[in-house]
């Protein structure tokens, strides 16, 4: 039993800290566009088959691949807010919302017809193979580091929002778009680079677990709803929310996986505490009128 | 003028007739597959993803292959791809067409056995105006051939060339479990993926008419000697094995057999496996290692076990006289290999070729469905025949299954691979099921040797 509880605490704790990464994006999008980003899935998939692509057709080593990726993913973030979602998001939500679905699934689709399971990709993106020992819980070092990255990481974030200049404006921007256009911020320039901002939590964790995660072209949809349901149940587009709400999903998926040792509950479980919380509080954990 | 009108209606009555004999179903089945017109194979399958796509490819080169050769008493061999998108009801929609349109001799659908059963029901209708052969390749469900035998002369032109489950998943595990206990394994863990299709594989097999009782995979791992210290229904795509990898180590377990299909996420296990406390313990992956699963896991398969995955074929060249060496045709025509390749598709259209030629022709259908039954091959995992004891729902299928002791492999039929990844990904046999096959249990290596 003591066992099962440290390996609950030990996956608990980097479980909820990868949730973190995959969800930060969202969380930002939600508080600083006001938009349920549907698109966001297809994050996921460009980010392994992207650098897969400039990997086996290109030739590029790994690093370059990786950079190629992140520029191609920039402008096509950048195409997307400038011609879709400018376009349509004080008008128009519902084509908003079916825009950028029908992205993301096309997308999926052009992944799956490009590299179906059968091509064999696979990413090395390994940082250390092999397993750490806490205590009784045994934790593969890949997932170690990818934990201490993602609190790094969304420490960065959080200093960025609090001391920077930017920082500030963007968090300006998501309690009130009228008046921060009226104080002079360049809503225009700030909301595309949030778009921009948004992909480096994602293509960082997904380069981190692709060695010990799902890799395939349909993961998209499974990360995405891990993001939403610790956004919602964080307060859409509240980054202390969010933080709070990736452990509290990671500690029930590891309860679910090592104390009741049935994995197959884990979105089950993670859904039922989502609605009883939002019983409860129906803004979610934290307020979602402000980013920070 | 009257002699005029004559001639006019006895055109009209000559085109009339002609139309309508043309028209009439038997006679235009009896015209499928004469003279010099082309023997028709009309495929079935799902083309939207992979598994479709390389069976139906490799049917395609089949056909090539036979032609270049002056193909079957010298017709050509065409090969007709229908996508039904894995949907019955275009699946149906598809049978029909291959029989009307296409005037297929013999119409082959690829799984799942849903379909598979959808157009069966619909060639039962069909086939007293469209006599023709159905060749259920690769689906596995027991209700395919199960109502041949009682009731032969409706359903005599069924066949699958497939083992059918549950019945036949046991012989394709144990040769795992005896393999486990001859180098030394003596707690052994056992998962399987939870569908419908391995529902039975933990339980034992109650006794029909046909057969005594046999026992279940955790039975007969108990019968051996062996304790069986983990036992699970693993999720379908569960995605997160690490749990289970760290309870099954926990139990003492030496060894692991995993049984699944080839659609699973088998290469998310592996990236686990080996970051967790069971690494070290000796992996079986029955089925489910489709292909390029090397590459898939970044080699971290090294030193698992798979079996019943046909990931090498264990009989070429001098061995399978009938069926061109299938490692030479793949890089010639760069085609990839995966399970029903190596058992049934590439195989099966050399097998008709030999049955018509057995049964003449393909005019007479009852001829040629006796030389179904009767023609034998030799094809990369060994001996393609059909059962003929009257046994549901092994009548008619592919000879996998001995029916003196059901629970074992058939002593002349096909095989199925039990292999080890090594070094680079190179795949090694640890049986040796025909002479020729270079294989043998010692050359087996224990992950943890491999990794050193």
């Amino acid at each position: 039993m003591s066992s099962a509880l440290t390996f609950v605490l030990v996956f608990g704790l980097m479980m909820g800290a990868v949730y973190l990464l995959i969800a930060l994006g969202f969380s930002l999008v939600c508080g600083v566009l006001r938009i349920f980003h549907l698109g966001y899935a297809y994050f996921f998939p460009l980010t392994i088959y992207g650098t897969w692509l400039f990997i086996s057709e290109f030739g590029l080593p790994l690093a370059q691949s990786i950079v190629a990726m992140v520029v191609v993913q920039l402008v096509l973030s950048v195409v997307l807010y400038k011609f879709m979602i400018r376009r349509t998001m004080e008008t128009d939500e519902l084509t908003l919302l079916t825009g950028l679905l029908l992205t993301a699934l096309i997308i999926e689709q052009l992944v799956a017809w490009r590299y179906p399971i059968q091509t064999g990709v696979y990413l090395n993106t390994t940082i250390m193979d092999g397993i750490w020992k806490f205590g009784r819980a045994v934790v593969p070092k890949q997932l170690v580091i990818a934990s201490i990255v993602a609190v790094v990481m969304t420490s960065l974030f959080a200093l960025f929002f609090i001391k920077t200049k930017m920082g500030l404006a963007v968090r300006a921007l998501s309690q009130d778009i009228l008046n921060s256009q009226i104080v002079g911020l360049n809503v225009e320039k700030l909301y595309s680079r949030t778009m921009m901002l948004i992909l480096l939590p994602v293509v960082v964790a997904m380069l981190l677990i692709a060695p010990v995660w799902t890799v395939e072209p349909a993961m998209g949809w499974q990360y995405m709803t891990t993001a939403i349901l610790i956004s919602v149940l964080g307060g859409l587009g509240n980054i202390k929310g969010t933080i709070i709400a990736s452990f509290l999903i990671g500690f029930t998926h590891s309860t679910m996986c090592f104390l009741v040792q049935e994995p197959r509950f884990m979105n089950l479980s993670a859904l039922v505490l989502v609605m009883v919380i939002l019983i409860v509080r129906p803004q979610g954990i934290a307020r979602s009128e402000s980013l920070w | 003028m009257e002699r005029k009108l004559y001639s006019n209606v006895l055109a009209i009555l000559i085109f009339v007739t002609l139309i309508f004999l043309s028209s009439y179903p038997p006679l235009a089945a009896a015209s499928r597959g004469s003279g010099d017109e082309p023997v028709t194979i009309a495929f079935i399958a799902d083309l939207t993803n992979a598994a479709g796509q390389l069976p139906s490819a490799w049917m395609h080169v089949a056909a090539k292959q036979i032609n270049e050769s002056g193909g079957v008493l010298g017709r050509q061999v065409r090969v007709v791809t229908e996508d039904c998108k894995g949907q019955p009801n275009l699946a149906v929609e598809a049978y029909t067409r291959a029989l009307i349109d296409h005037k297929a001799t013999v119409v082959a659908i690829y799984p799942r056995s849903e379909i598979v059963l959808a157009c069966e029901s619909k060639a039962g209708e069909m086939y007293s105006d469209y006599p023709h052969i159905f060749l259920a390749v690769g689906a596995a469900a027991e209700q395919i051939t199960s109502r041949i035998a009682d009731n032969y002369e409706k359903w005599k032109f069924v066949f699958r060339d497939n083992y059918t489950v549950p019945a036949a998943t046991l012989p394709i595990i144990r040769p795992v479990v005896d393999f486990y206990r001859s180098i030394g394994v003596r707690k052994v863990a056992l998962l399987r993926e939870d569908l419908m299709w391995l529902a039975g594989l933990f339980k034992t097999m109650p006794a029909t008419k046909y057969h005594g009782e046999f026992a279940g995979l955790p039975d007969y791992a108990e019968s051996l000697g062996m304790e069986v210290v983990y036992q699970k229904a693993v999720k379908y795509k569960a995605g997160m094995y690490s749990p289970l990898l760290e309870a099954i180590a926990a139990a003492g377990a030496e060894g692991i057999i995993f049984v699944g299909s080839d659609g699973n996420d088998f290469d998310v296990f592996i990236k686990q496996w080996v970051n967790s406390s069971a690494r070290d313990l000796h992996m079986t992956l029955a089925g489910g290692c489709g292909g390029k699963f090397w590459e898939r896991t970044g080699g971290k398969t090294l030193g698992v076990i798979s079996r019943g995955s046909c990931l090498v074929p264990l009989l070429s060249g001098e061995h399978t006289p009938e069926v061109p060496d299938v490692m030479e045709t793949a890089k010639k025509y760069g085609l990839d290999l995966c399970a029903q390749v190596l058992t049934s598709a590439y195989p099966d259209v050399f097998f008709i070729k030999k049955a018509i030629t057995k049964a003449g022709g393909t005019d007479d259908m009852d001829a040629l469905i006796k030389a179904m039954e009767e023609t034998r091959i030799v094809g990369p995992m060994g001996p393609l025949h059909f059962e003929m004891t009257r046994i549901p729902p092994f009548f008619h299928g592919a000879a996998f299954v001995d029916m003196k002791d059901p629970s074992k492999e058939h002593p002349d039929g096909i095989r199925v691979d039990l292999v080890q990844f090594q070094k680079d990904g190179k795949l090694v046999h640890l049986n040796k099921p025909f002479p020729g096959v270079d294989g043998s249990p010692e050359y087996y290596k224990s992950p943890a040797e491999l990794r050193k």
